[in-house]
């Protein structure tokens, strides 16, 4: 695996590079000005200019774009343009929200997807399986927003069983902290774990009609034995592509999901930077992301390879 | 051959019960948390003391603009830091004392002097004397500091002339004016400036102090014990960023917060129904339409008509829920030399205005309009290119985010535009800092020699020619049809209504009497 990693790096840094030129140039081939934000709608030119100058804007795009790549090497990730302070602080105060809301959303896409593929997959019953399949579809219908807003007003309005607005981290208050994740986390796993669900039946369905099931069976090996050993594992593997490539899409998710549950997470830092034209904010994140889906993509390839022996790392 | 999983659902009954059991009753309750720290009985008239004030605003604070009025800053800037005197329900005549305690003018109208007050000391505890407000006034006037005031600051000269005394002078009569621009420049603390922008040190000295801020999140503010005032009833207020307006309306229906800012008309008019909920006045704004007075538009009749073919009732129905007002005028209705008379001058009357365009040989003429795209702006521009499409126009909209928007305005690129404006201020106030209006730096295009000279004269006029030049610059701009304000309305907060005394001033909520109810 180490081997495999090794022969990855020339291609990361790579993409690394290009990411940094296209996330330091795509925010300013936009229209506009931040400093105009800063300045106000009655400014005028002189004002704008001056905040300008004062923000280091009226600087040359290459010396810029190398101040910046020097300091990610050094850990300085820039000066926030619209808050005036430094970009780690502000995406520092924010991880953690997002974190726990994706490491709780991620948990929720393994279990709902794969279990109801399982169920879906599995049911003896025609009902139930009628059940799960519907259940399935309509999550496969409901956006993520869609399904925050129902539980809004089911949890939060009709039966206030469950915050909807704010944050406490887990780490500061578990007991609290989880109440204000669950619903937020919910609602942004649902929809996405139907797709994996729909995913891991119709494999376990295709594996099902295998030789190798039926010779299982003629060799008497126990039904649990074959449901666990042949027709899941062998049916994970597009799952496993699935959550890897969802993975980037609850973080995606988590601008939408975080604005209405009220909390105040990188999603939200992005949404405001890209607002206010905070450049030196929005091309962190950029990286960040695409880094996290580089990261994403190399697990779900060594996953692959310890589910199914045929996959060769290399 | 199928098999099958054999899945227990007692078991998975079982888990899923013992799940939530933890969760919802095994701990802690968050729900019952929260409503127990927004504990209060409604509505009665009597203040509880203590308590903490959560206030949902829709945009984060922001510190380099302290010295302009900002929706960002509503909630939580006049709480820290306070102006020389304060003007509340746009009674600009009779200003309330803050920092200063009393105001002499000239005869000639043309200088001031101004008391300080005693025992004013910053969060520091450094005491306040007149050289800070020389320093905050200078420093309002730098080039790289937004301040709403900058075009009047540079006509006057201000001096201490004693420890608490301040004297200012100016090229032109300052009773006009000098409410409003002292009232949107708090004093600031000149030896923590610099750490200000960054939220390093955010130290004024009014009745609550910053105890913590995480920049684009939350501020809390507790009550300040050396205030000079009387302690405010408040223990604290938390001001948090709920950017998302239904999700202002959620936490303000879940008890997390009793004050929302920033949210949408519609929402706030909506829950405010609910007799748990109450409707707050904020700051008093325009949203007027700007024309650009080159091709078609130049011909005078082609903006009359315009101005005729725009059913703004609909715009204060659809847009403003009947919030706002529709009189056709740009001025503040309590500034002493509102022209009354003038009022709803230009009639609705869509059937002459395509009658007007057709013997202008306009139909058919392209009308692009830069708005800003939010969804306010948006909407107004629907109804308004309606209008215009059924006299035979046009429009075409170009919907701009912020930094590009307002780069544009202050370029003088804007061409026709729909604005959005605060009024703080009489017509004299308004000419010299209203970026529509002004004659420096102005966003508009439309400029004649009668246009400057009346501008000139209500700038010069004195308390007895206010009105009258007013009057014939109210006119003129009626004639002319170049800036076509569609609404007046005082923005709206949504609270609780156990909330007693939100009262805002220019610049954003006062708490010091600001309480909840028992």
């Amino acid at each position: 695996m180490i081997r495999f990693l090794v022969r990855r790096i020339p291609s990361v840094a790579l993409v690394l590079v290009a990411t940094s030129v296209i996330a330091f140039l795509l925010p300013r081939l936009v229209p506009g000005d931040p400093a105009a934000v800063v300045a106000g709608p009655d400014a005028t030119p002189e004002t704008i200019a001056a905040i300008r100058t004062e923000l280091g804007l009226d600087r040359p795009l290459v010396t810029q774009y190398l101040d910046w790549v020097r300091g990610l090497f050094t850990g300085d990730l820039g000066q926030s343009l619209q808050y005036n302070r430094p970009v780690s602080e502000l995406i520092g105060d924010r991880l953690a929200s997002t974190v726990e809301l994706a490491v709780l959303a991620g948990i929720f896409l393994v279990v709902f997807g794969i279990g109801l593929g399982i169920l879906a997959g599995s049911a003896r019953s025609r009902w139930a399986r009628v059940l799960v399949e519907g259940t399935n579809t309509g999550l496969l219908a409901a956006p993520p927003f869609l399904v925050g807003l129902l539980f809004i007003l089911l949890f939060g309005v009709a039966f206030r069983v469950l915050p909807i607005s704010g944050e406490i981290s887990v780490l500061e208050n578990p007991s609290i902290g989880i109440q204000y994740l669950l619903l937020p986390a919910l609602a942004l796993a649902l929809p996405m774990s139907a797709g994996v669900a729909r995913l891991v039946q119709t494999r376990m369905l295709a594996v099902r009609q295998e030789d190798f099931i039926d010779l299982a069976v003629s060799k008497g090996v126990s039904p649990r034995r074959i449901d666990v050993r042949h027709v899941l594992r062998n049916s994970l593997g597009p799952a496993v592509v699935a959550i890897g490539i969802r993975f980037g899409d609850l973080l995606a998710g988590a601008v939408v999901i975080e604005a209405i549950f009220a909390r105040n997470g990188l999603g939200q830092l992005a949404v405001s930077g890209a607002q206010s034209s905070d450049y030196t904010v929005v091309q962190v994140l950029i990286v960040g992301a695409v880094f996290i889906a580089v990261v994403g993509q190399l697990l779900t390839e060594i996953v692959l390879a310890a589910l199914d022996p045929r996959v060769r790392l290399g | 051959m199928n098999t099958t999983m054999n899945v227990s659902p007692r078991k998975a009954g079982i888990v899923a019960m013992a799940l939530a059991s933890v969760l919802v009753t095994g701990c802690q309750s968050a729900v019952q948390q929260a409503e127990d720290q927004a504990a209060a009985p409604s509505a009665a008239a009597s203040c509880q003391a203590g308590g903490t004030l959560t206030i949902a605003s829709s945009q984060p604070a922001l510190l380099n603009n302290v010295l302009a009025q900002s929706q960002a800053n509503l909630g939580w800037v006049r709480a820290v830091f306070e102006p020389l005197v304060n003007v509340v329900n746009g009674d600009y005549a009779d200003p309330q004392p803050a920092l200063a305690t009393e105001w002499a003018y000239a005869d000639d109208d043309r200088s001031v002097v101004l008391t300080l007050r005693d025992g004013v000391t910053f969060h520091s505890g450094r005491a306040l004397t007149a050289a800070d407000v020389v320093w905050t006034f200078q420093k309002a006037l730098e080039p790289a500091t937004t301040s709403d005031v900058k075009a009047i600051l540079a006509g006057w000269t201000v001096e201490a002339t004693g420890d608490m005394e301040v004297t200012i002078t100016s090229e032109s009569p300052l009773s006009p004016v000098l409410a409003s621009t002292l009232s949107l420049t708090p004093i600031l603390d000149s030896e923590t400036y610099d750490e200000l922008a960054s939220g390093a040190q955010i130290v004024g000295t009014g009745p609550f102090t910053v105890q913590s801020y995480t920049p684009g999140g939350d501020m809390v503010l507790v009550r300040n014990d050396a205030y000079w005032g009387e302690a405010a009833p408040l223990d604290e207020i938390v001001v948090t960023l709920i950017t998302d307006s239904t999700a202002q309306v959620s936490a303000i229906r879940s008890g997390r917060t009793q004050l929302s800012l920033g949210l949408t008309i519609q929402d706030a008019t909506t829950v405010s129904t609910d007799p748990q909920y109450q409707l707050v006045d904020t700051v008093f704004g325009a949203y007027p339409l700007v024309l650009d007075p080159s091709g078609p538009l130049a011909d005078v009749a082609v903006r009359k008509a315009i101005d005729m073919a725009i059913d703004r009732a609909r715009i204060n129905e659809q847009v403003f829920s009947g919030q706002g007002t529709t009189t056709g005028l740009y001025w503040s209705p309590t500034a002493e030399d509102y022209p009354a008379d003038l009022e709803n001058a230009v009639p609705y009357d869509p059937d002459a205005a395509r009658q007007m365009i057709e013997e202008a040989g306009a139909t058919g003429a392209a009308v692009p309009i830069t708005i800003l795209a939010t969804p306010v702006l948006q909407a107004e521009y629907e109804i308004i290119a309606n209008n215009l499409t059924a006299i035979g126009l046009v429009p075409s909209v170009n919907a701009l985010a912020s930094a590009d928007y307002q780069q544009r305005l202050a370029a003088g690129q804007g061409g026709t535009y729909l604005s959005l404006r605060g009024i703080n201020g009489g017509a004299s106030f308004a000419v010299q800092t209203n970026a529509d209006l002004r004659l420096a730096n102005p966003h508009r295009t439309f400029a004649s020699p009668e246009y400057t000279d009346l501008v000139t004269g209500v700038v010069q006029a004195g308390a007895d020619e206010s009105a009258d030049a007013v009057h014939a610059l109210t006119e003129y701009m009626i004639d002319q049809s170049f800036v076509l304000p569609m609404v007046t309305s005082t923005g709206k907060g949504l609270a609780t209504a156990d909330l007693v005394n939100a009262t805002f001033a220019l610049g954003g909520l006062v708490p010091t009497e600001t309480c909840l109810a028992q």
